[in-house]
């Protein structure tokens, strides 16, 4: 079963629109999703909780059509962290506890206790005094306190420090291990989904350009360093995205298939292969 | 929805230290304005619950979450309901013990009036307000409140003439005030996104 599947999704707004968005995550499976800003993350993730209604397309979580009125209950087993948006700035930790106590049926309040020690966070002071860091600490520990299925992280590991960066990362790869837990995370810090997620997918400017495996991806890609005469013997269609390096030289992403096999290519990293398709697509 | 309500209050309570210094200090003046005023002034407390809410986007972190749309509009009107009622309890109660040393007893008639004018401002200003948001939504608040401390003048002088007027005209303010809940809610439902 996928964990989530967004079907020819389309969405239009003043001057953007989400364009035939196509997307399974198969549960048990961590998927990043990669983009600029305004490349439309947010808005598919508010698309998969039913926040926003799509023009046309159909968007099932957990196996339940968003629109339909049963995926009020589904909503209890996803846990969510938005970037930029947190809980009203005078709750303080142990008030966020007692209101997701009412909020979600399976709340384990052990559990979040738990996080708030794991993760260092004062219990009394209110949360208008928290870093970003630690706003994005106390949504994760409530995202994780209410025994969900699915996690749906928007930004969750920015403005954490790296240490902390690492064991938030840990916790999720945790998460993974129940063979129906599933993870859709978008990031900025490309190095951490290189890390963590077996799926990545590339929206730009509102389209998926792919969804492919992490392992595939960078076995499918390498990195071309020579001169631009060299890069201008390859074929139209293996180079992917390019930019000068010193002394005259080209970088260039490449499709190792489309390239003779002889060449010699480096080893091309996720950051590599999104940012090369950036360029290639502007 | 008890959650919700629940934040709210948490958001609020910074708020109502204040506002119950502001409420012993007008409840011990026994007048049908200073009831008038307290109630309606407490139908106000949502909105600053809401812009709390709008600073830090929980609106969008709500949507996440196992609430219904009605859910999330309904504890509005509750916070206001239960707000109300709290100040108007409290404001008879002082006004009781007050009245033990001036023997001027409280005004059970003046209470319910204001209550019923606290409703119905709620039940004009909030579908505005879930719509446009607490900035936008305040300058219909204001024309709104204009009115109301217009009626409030107004009432003020009826009040005090209470046992002459004939029974029909005072059974209108709750009457209003059923009305305007039953066609509020559903219009803050629709108009809430």
């Amino acid at each position: 079963m996928n964990a989530i599947e967004l079907n020819h999704i389309h969405k239009r707004f003043p001057g953007f629109a989400i364009q035939d968005l196509s997307l399974a995550v198969p549960s048990g499976t961590i998927c990043g999703l990669v983009g600029e800003n305004g490349a439309g993350k947010s808005t598919t993730i508010r698309l998969l909780m039913n926040a926003l209604r799509p023009d046309s397309g159909t968007v099932r979580v957990l196996g339940v059509d968003a629109a339909s009125p049963e995926f009020r209950a589904v909503k209890e087993d996803v846990g969510v962290v938005l970037d930029e948006a947190y809980y009203p700035e005078t709750l303080t930790a142990v008030q966020v506890g007692k209101v997701m106590a009412g909020t979600y049926r399976r709340w384990e309040q052990g559990t979040y206790e738990g996080f708030l020690r794991r993760f260092g966070l004062p219990e009394k002071k209110p949360f208008k005094d928290f870093s970003r860091g630690m706003k994005m600490k106390l949504a994760i520990a409530v995202a994780l306190s209410h025994q969900p299925k699915l996690l749906i992280l928007d930004e969750a590991t920015s403005g954490l420090a790296p240490i902390v960066r690492d064991e938030v990362l840990e916790i999720f790869n945790e998460f993974t291990r129940e063979e129906d837990h599933s993870i859709l995370i978008s990031s900025h810090i490309l190095s951490d989904l290189e890390k963590l997620c077996d799926y990545i997918a590339f929206l730009h400017q509102g389209r998926l350009l792919f969804c492919d495996e992490k392992d595939q991806l960078l076995e499918a890609y390498g990195i071309f360093t020579g001169t631009a005469e060299q890069l201008e013997s390859l074929r139209e269609e293996a180079v992917m995205g390019r930019e000068a390096s010193g002394y005259g030289g080209v970088r260039a992403l490449v499709r190792r298939d489309e390239v003779p096999a002889a060449l010699e290519l480096e080893r091309a990293s996720v950051e590599d292969i999104i940012l090369f398709m950036v360029k290639g697509a502007k | 929805m008890k959650a919700l309500v629940q934040k709210d209050f948490y958001v609020i309570w910074k708020q109502m230290k204040i506002f119950v210094l502001v409420l012993v200090l007008l409840s011990m003046v026994n007048s049908a304005f200073n009831t008038m005023f307290l109630v309606v002034w407490c139908s106000m407390l949502p909105y600053t619950a809401m812009a709390y809410d709008e600073r830090s986007h929980w609106n969008q972190l709500a949507a996440m979450m196992p609430y219904s749309k009605r859910d999330i509009v309904l504890s509005k009107y509750v916070l206001g309901w239960i707000c109300m009622a709290a100040s108007g309890v409290f404001c008879l109660a002082v006004q009781a013990a007050a009245g033990i040393f001036s023997g001027n007893g409280p005004s059970v008639l003046t209470l319910l009036a204001s209550l019923c004018l606290g409703i119905i401002s709620l039940d004009i200003t909030l579908p505005a307000v879930l719509r446009f948001g607490v900035e936008r939504g305040r300058m219909i608040f204001m024309v709104v409140f204009f009115g109301v401390a217009v009626s409030i003048g107004v009432l003020v002088d009826v009040v005090d003439e209470l046992p002459s007027l004939p029974i029909p005209l005072m059974a209108l303010l709750p009457l209003g005030a059923a009305a305007g809940t039953a066609l509020s809610i559903p219009l803050s439902i629709k108009l809430y996104q």
